[in-house]
């Protein structure tokens, strides 16, 4: 049936069943928007309140760019050579933290291949899936001081940016996880099979027919990965080591006696403005558009 | 190299479970082999520590419940179950709002720019730091804030209203907008995956909208749920800063408090929390399984939507 | 066995496949990770340079800004990095993960050395290498919580003072019917008081129980044997008292930050509130008429102090360390953290010399200002806030109980 017809058939029915036939999608329509308006009214706030002269009252106003200086020349830090009140230096922070994001990106993409497909498919997957999914099930602190103590006090290695890496890996990997596994677990191992009765070779069946299929899985899970590790902060609490990624660096700062929030405004809207780019663009490169090339 | 691997079969073992990826056992064997031995067994190693004595990390062998006596006695027992009350409130009502959402993301809207702009939109706020996501809420939730102007304006209240803030309500709240991402995403994710000639057959075969989303959709989406579950659940019960900027500390919460613990070098007693912690995932795990069981357990609906 | 041979190349074959995509995304990292592993490997190798003294804080508000005034004044300059003031965090980076390896020198809220001393963590001192001590007020040379271990008295000196103030609240005069400071105001206005019910605050950790229970103390509602040193039961029973507030509507919230403080000051949310004295002023800039309290009763009273770590004998830059350590005892670290925190140093008494030498502004007033205000403070009976007091868990376990009924 064509979609026309569909249409047409559809308008030939009551009123009523009509309404009840788009409601569905109005309520998805109201909810997400709600949603999307709670999540974004601060978001907006603090945009205009990191312009603003005042911004711990909630009310912007008294426009100035003072809180930007701030953060973008802490680091030089010297006006006119008088001690000035910010150490606010995020530069070092923000680079560590999109490196580790990166690396554990690329890591939860590897692991997912190296498990994802698998998983779905043998007989213990049950112990399997709940060891992957262990970290979740600990509160992150506690997670970090067990891993700290076994690899610190046990061990005897020294912590540093290699468990800063383990302990995001660690956070996000079940994430990552889940997310191929609702991919992998409708794979359907017969294609493999055809594609070999059809003399296809190992590398043709991985390329043209798994990796297509599994696609949205990995950009899943390398997204999670990237997100998860970015604002990562319990495990990374132990596992540091005079490494400090932004949300560590922002913690620390929250224990001055000096006002850090229109700083941390200013930051986040400096974020907010980029990270919107990237994402636009990753997401088009990665979804194509919206539209899921999965079709089996 | 014209031989055919997959005629030949051992005679019985493990390949007999994996037909078809048997390089992927050797890369599954030995990345299990990493994560069992380097994370599992120092996690598992916690719940040991929380059966031990001491003082900051100066640890003695030597058996005892005290821990847990001491977590209980410091009202940890009523900070769990509010915990967890208040997450899975907000977890289910993330659930009720993002599935519609996610459903006509997936499959309704056909306008790839409002596509694109919904993804951005639910992806940037990860980047943010959380305070900075509820922090604005105080001050318009606040007793001279926006909220109770129009509430007095209005002459709906004669006085401010003072739950709105520093309250178990405006945990609730910070928790909604926040987590909402997490549960869009995987449900997407499922539902995008339904193949459309399903819900077409379905509907040519007279099933109402109803009915397809109940018998098709559904089972169909249940992996992207279970995991829209998990994504948003876990991190709600790690997060310190919600409980504590909008809440003001009067409602303590999971997080703050493991923090409070290590914070003084308590690892004993948070040790002993995170055990007790462990035993409610398990407990909900063994709960899920039950729920699942039609399909095979947690690990079985992952499995038995294979076609 | 050739058979399985073939097997094997197949398999392998397979499996290369897949590594090689593996492979591809292991070098992108590395590529995508490169700068921040040579970063860190550069900034290592800079730390180990002559001349460069490395420093750990646990305030971000005790560094002055920038280090102009320190590198001109000693030669050297100075590498800081600050991390969370939470003893048990602190004492692990120091304990733990050998902060000394990467640091001459750390800072932290008094009341730790003993844990540093007992760790063998920090070098004894010679106050001979540092010309400013000597000139110290006796009064700061012998404070109480320190004479164990850092007064020259009892011939060991494990540390120098960084800053040091004392704390009280802040509080609404006008609106609230009271006197303003110099007149006493008492702590009874944050703990229980019909006037500030439902508008008070204090903050949410054992500090803040360590307070309400000096106040009971004061107020007779209480017998403490050692306020330096509270026991579990006196802890519960402050605990109780707590409850028994915060069921009764008392507060507002228990702030965790300095924003928490300023915020709920601003917007009208409470009109008592224990804090600390910066957040007075920020409160003060949009036209609020907060004040800090003379407190009636005690004053919270905190140092940060500066120890030498171990690995420095090794190192053998303690001279530089020595350096280091004098300028904080003098009127260049003075002038720069008086006017800018309002804290005090060891030696507040060189700063206006050190600035009218340097061509500086002149803060005779504002240095006064402190110093007199602190005079004031100091008078009021001892309650020197330890970091790691001896029943510490016991003590932030009772406020959890505060905080979760």
């Amino acid at each position: 049936m064509t979609i026309e017809n569909k249409t047409l058939a559809r308008f030939r029915l009551p009123f009523w069943q009509r309404l009840t036939d788009w409601a569905p999608t109005g309520i998805g329509i109201i909810f997400g928007y709600s949603v999307l308006f709670i999540l974004y009214f601060p978001i907006v706030m603090l945009m205009l309140l990191s312009f603003s002269g005042d911004p711990l009252t909630g009310i912007p106003g008294d426009w100035t760019i003072t809180w930007y200086e701030d953060v973008i020349f802490a680091d030089i830090a010297q006006r006119d050579g008088e001690a000035y009140g910010s150490n606010f230096r995020v530069g070092d922070p923000l680079l560590l933290s999109i490196m580790l994001a990166f690396i554990t990106s690329i890591l939860c993409v590897i692991a997912v291949l190296i498990v994802g497909p698998v998983l779905p498919r043998i007989k213990w997957r049950g112990p399997f899936l709940v060891g992957f999914l262990m970290p979740l099930m600990i509160p992150g602190i506690v997670g970090g001081v067990g891993l700290f103590m076994w690899y610190r006090l046990v061990i005897h290695v020294k912590m540093g940016i290699w468990s800063l890496v383990v302990a995001h890996f660690v956070w996000a990997f079940p994430f990552a996880l889940l997310a191929m596994l609702v991919v992998a677990s409708r794979f359907d191992t017969r294609l493999m099979e055809a594609a070999e009765d059809l003399g296809a070779k190992p590398w043709q069946r991985f390329w043209q027919i798994e990796m297509p299929i599994l696609k949205p899985g990995i950009y899943a899970a390398g997204f999670f990965g990237f997100l998860l590790s970015f604002n990562e902060l319990p495990f990374s609490i132990f596992m540091r080591a005079g490494q400090d990624t932004l949300p560590l660096y922002l913690w620390i700062q929250s224990g001055a006696h000096n006002t850090t929030v229109p700083l941390i405004y200013a930051m986040s809207t400096i974020i907010t403005v980029g990270s919107i780019g990237l994402t636009f663009l990753a997401i088009k490169l990665a979804f194509g558009g919206g539209q899921n090339d999965v079709r089996q | 190299m014209t031989t055919n691997v997959y005629t030949y079969r051992k005679p019985a073992g493990l390949r007999d479970y994996l037909p078809r990826l048997p390089a992927g056992v050797w890369s599954l064997s030995g990345f299990s082999l990493l994560w069992f031995g380097g994370i599992v067994l120092p996690l598992l190693a916690i719940i040991v520590v929380s059966f031990l004595q001491g003082r900051g990390l100066n640890i003695n062998f030597d058996p005892t419940f005290l821990q847990y006596e001491r977590f209980f006695s410091y009202g940890g027992g009523e900070m769990l179950a509010r915990s967890v009350r208040i997450a899975g409130t907000v977890t289910i009502v993330e659930l009720l709002l993002a599935f519609p959402f996610a459903l006509w993301l997936a499959k309704g809207c056909k306008n790839n720019t409002v596509k694109l702009l919904t993804f951005t939109a639910l992806t940037v706020p990860f980047f943010l730091s959380p305070a900075a996501r509820v922090i604005v809420w105080r001050s318009v939730f606040g007793i001279n804030g926006a909220v109770n102007q129009v509430l007095l304006g209005t002459g709906i209240v004669d006085e401010p209203v003072l739950w709105l803030i520093f309250s178990e309500f405006a945990v609730h709240f910070g928790f909604i907008g926040a987590f909402f991402p997490t549960m869009v995403w995987p449900i997407f994710l499922s539902v995008s995956l339904i193949d459309n000639d399903f819900l077409e057959a379905s509907g040519d075969l007279g099933a109402s909208r109803l009915r397809t989303l109940l018998h098709i959709i559904l089972p169909l989406a249940l992996p992207g749920i279970v995991a829209g579950f998990v994504f948003t659940f876990i991190p709600m019960l790690g997060d310190a800063v919600v409980a504590s900027h909008m809440g003001g500390n009067n409602v303590l919460m999971l997080a703050a408090q493991v923090q409070s613990l290590i914070g003084v070098s308590n690892f004993l007693v948070a040790a002993a929390l995170a055990a007790v912690v462990l035993a409610i995932m398990l407990a909900f795990q063994v709960l899920l399984w039950f729920a699942l069981k039609p399909v095979g357990g947690l690990a079985g609906v992952f499995a038995s939507l294979r076609r | 066995m050739a058979k399985s041979k073939k097997i094997i190349s197949k398999h392998l074959y397979y499996h290369l496949s897949r590594r090689n995509f593996i492979k591809g995304a292991a070098a992108g990292s590395v590529i995508v990770g490169a700068p921040a592993i040579l970063k860190g490997l550069t900034r290592r190798a800079k730390a180990a340079e002559k001349g460069v003294v490395r420093m750990l804080f646990t305030a971000p508000t005790m560094i002055p800004g920038d280090w102009t005034r320190f590198e001109k004044d000693t030669g050297l300059k100075m590498e800081d990095t600050v991390i969370k003031d939470d003893p048990g965090i602190f004492l692990t980076e120091v304990q733990v993960n050998d902060a000394g390896d990467r640091f001459d020198m750390i800072s932290t809220l008094s009341g730790t050395e003993q844990s540093l001393i007992d760790g063998g963590n920090i070098l004894q001192m010679e106050t001979s290498a540092m010309p400013n001590w000597s000139g110290m007020p006796a009064s700061i040379q012998s404070m109480p919580y320190l004479v164990r271990d850092l007064s020259p008295s009892a011939g060991k000196v494990w540390g120098v003072p960084l800053a040091m103030n004392a704390d009280s609240f802040g509080y609404l005069p006008k609106k609230l019917g009271e006197k303003r400071p110099p007149e006493e105001a008492s702590w009874s206005l944050v703990f229980e008081n019909e006037k500030t019910m439902g508008r008070s605050s204090t903050g949410d950790n054992y500090i803040y129980l360590w307070e309400a229970l000096a106040y009971l103390k004061h107020t007779g509602q209480l017998a403490v044997k050692d306020i330096l040193n509270p026991s579990p039961a006196e802890a519960k029973a402050t605990a109780d008292f707590l409850i028994k507030r915060k069921e009764a509507g008392q507060f507002r919230l228990f702030w965790k930050i300095f924003d928490d403080q300023v915020a709920v000051m601003k917007n009208g949310e409470v009109d008592a509130i224990r804090c600390w004295e910066p957040a007075v002023n920020e409160a003060n800039k949009a036209g609020g008429d907060w004040v800090y309290a003379t407190a009636k009763e005690f004053y919270l009273k905190w140092m940060h102090g500066i120890y030498i770590t171990s690995q420095v004998e090794d190192r053998g830059n303690i001279d530089e360390v020595y350096t280091a350590l004098n300028w904080f005892l003098s009127g260049g670290y003075a002038s720069a953290i008086t006017p800018l925190r309002g804290y005090l140093n060891g030696r507040p008494d060189l700063a206006v010399d050190y600035n009218n030498s340097n061509g500086l502004e002149d803060i005779t007033t504002a240095m006064d200002a402190a110093q007199e205000k602190m005079a004031l403070k100091f008078a009021k009976e001892d309650f020197w806030f330890s970091a790691v007091p001896e029943n510490l868990q016991e003590m932030q376990a009772q406020m959890d109980r505060v905080l979760n009924a």
